[in-house]
């Protein structure tokens, strides 16, 4: 049998949440619910503790649920100035604001801000986007003019980005169980 | 008043945006005791809203486009989304001070983009008050008849520091606009000419018409268009068909 807390919670369970705590920028107790292996109470509880060593406070509400965040709320103003100011960041403003556009719209609303980016990287990150259902092409690429494309997941002002993750693939299943992040 | 732009080395703003720039200068650094209400107006294609996306990136200003059913529960509601990514919840006044904490905390700037909706749904009062209680720097962008229409709110019109005016795209512009939609290919002037004078100033549709031109010259191995070697060819995009008469 693996370590216990003194609330017989295993500690490897806590660990988890912990982990997830420090990966997220804000969370809400169902969001750390499906990425660990707890029951809602266990992460509630172990959330209560953690809030009581100020290591967690609540800021805001999403709907019916309690927002956390292991940042105080003006490290968390700072954080998401950070990225919304890094070459994704403009783009993906700029692809807000427009909804329909080419990579060279885009091109023309960054920049100034992002002076090294090229329409070549805007493109590569609207492919990204395509390729998970947030943006569809409505004109191919051809004889040199770019895709058009079209804003169909607007998920808030912090871009989407591609990260590596660790993650579990189970040949017997032939699809990944398992990600950090909740990805899967 | 004239402010100096910072512009970056690949493309320089067009003249709507620097239109646009200006303004938010102006009302974000006016002097103390001045409103801080900016309305930059202008017929539909101007590139009205190209020039807000550049403001915003630039600024770091929060960005909404006001929608025909927004009521101002949803207006508070969408500029706390952009400000703190969850959707937040309260009543009106709860929600009017939340935004007037973190404009104010945050110091950004509030655009507001099709701002006629505003007017429309009498939400102007609610801009006017977000703007009295934050001291946040405003800008609304709306249709040619925005600075008429506002007349109407007497209050919020005596706030307004400046009206600026989106004007057609020219030639200059088009100029740059090539360098981005027509990269590597040589446009002479007689042709962009006529591209600006056949699209009407309208920065959406010279930019589909040079991104047309430039795919043509690529199929065709050209490096280099005038008006001669383009011939009768259509320099519009998407134009709209005539009525055929014979049918």
């Amino acid at each position: 049998m693996g370590r216990v807390a003194k609330n017989g919670v295993a500690l490897d369970v806590l660990d988890q949440i912990e982990a997830q705590i420090a990966i997220r920028r804000q969370f809400t107790v169902r969001e750390l619910t499906e990425v660990v292996a707890a029951s809602e109470e266990t992460v509630r509880c172990h959330l209560q503790k953690l809030r009581e060593k100020q290591a967690v406070r609540i800021c805001g509400k999403s709907g019916s649920e309690l927002v956390y965040s292991a940042f105080d709320k003006q490290k968390l103003v700072e954080l998401d100035a950070e990225s919304r100011k890094t070459a994704r960041g403009a783009s993906w403003t700029a692809m807000r604001m427009l909804r329909r556009f080419t990579p060279e719209d885009v091109m023309v609303a960054v920049s100034d801000a992002q002076p090294q980016l090229t329409v070549s990287d805007i493109s590569s990150y609207c492919e990204t986007l395509r390729k998970i259902g947030y943006l569809r092409q409505t004109t191919k690429a051809r004889n040199g003019q770019s895709a058009a494309y079209v804003l169909v997941k607007n998920t808030g002002p912090l871009p989407p980005e591609k990260r590596r993750v660790a993650a579990v693939f189970d040949p017997n299943e032939d699809r990944y169980v398992w990600a950090s992040g909740g990805a899967v | 008043m004239n402010q100096e732009l910072n512009i970056g080395s690949s493309i320089q703003p067009l003249r709507n945006v620097a239109a646009l720039m200006t303004l938010t200068n102006t009302v974000q650094h006016r002097a103390f005791g001045l409103p801080g209400i900016g309305v930059f107006y202008g017929h539909a294609g101007l590139g009205k809203t190209s020039a807000a996306s550049y403001a915003t990136i630039k600024s770091d200003a929060v960005y909404i486009a006001m929608q025909r059913t927004w009521t101002a529960k949803s207006m508070l509601k969408q500029i706390l989304m952009e400000m703190l990514n969850h959707e937040p919840r309260g009543t009106i006044p709860d929600l009017a001070n939340q935004v007037n904490s973190e404009l104010l905390r945050s110091g950004r700037m509030l655009i507001i983009d099709e701002a006629d909706y505003a007017v429309e749904k009498n939400l102007i009062d609610h801009i006017r008050d977000i703007h009295d209680n934050s001291q946040c720097a405003v800008v609304l962008i709306g249709e040619e008849k925005m600075p008429q229409k506002l007349r109407k709110w007497e209050r919020f019109h005596d706030r307004v520091l400046k009206f600026v005016a989106a004007e057609p795209c020219d030639l200059k512009d088009a100029k740059m606009l090539a360098k981005v939609y027509a990269a590597g290919l040589t446009v002479h002037d007689d042709l962009m000419t006529s591209i600006v004078e056949q699209n009407q100033g309208n920065s959406r549709r010279i930019s589909r018409a040079l991104a047309n031109v430039y795919a043509q010259c690529r199929v065709e191995g050209i490096s280099d268009v005038s008006a001669s070697s383009w011939g009768n060819r259509a320099l519009t995009v998407g134009e709209t068909p005539k009525p055929r008469k014979d049918l």
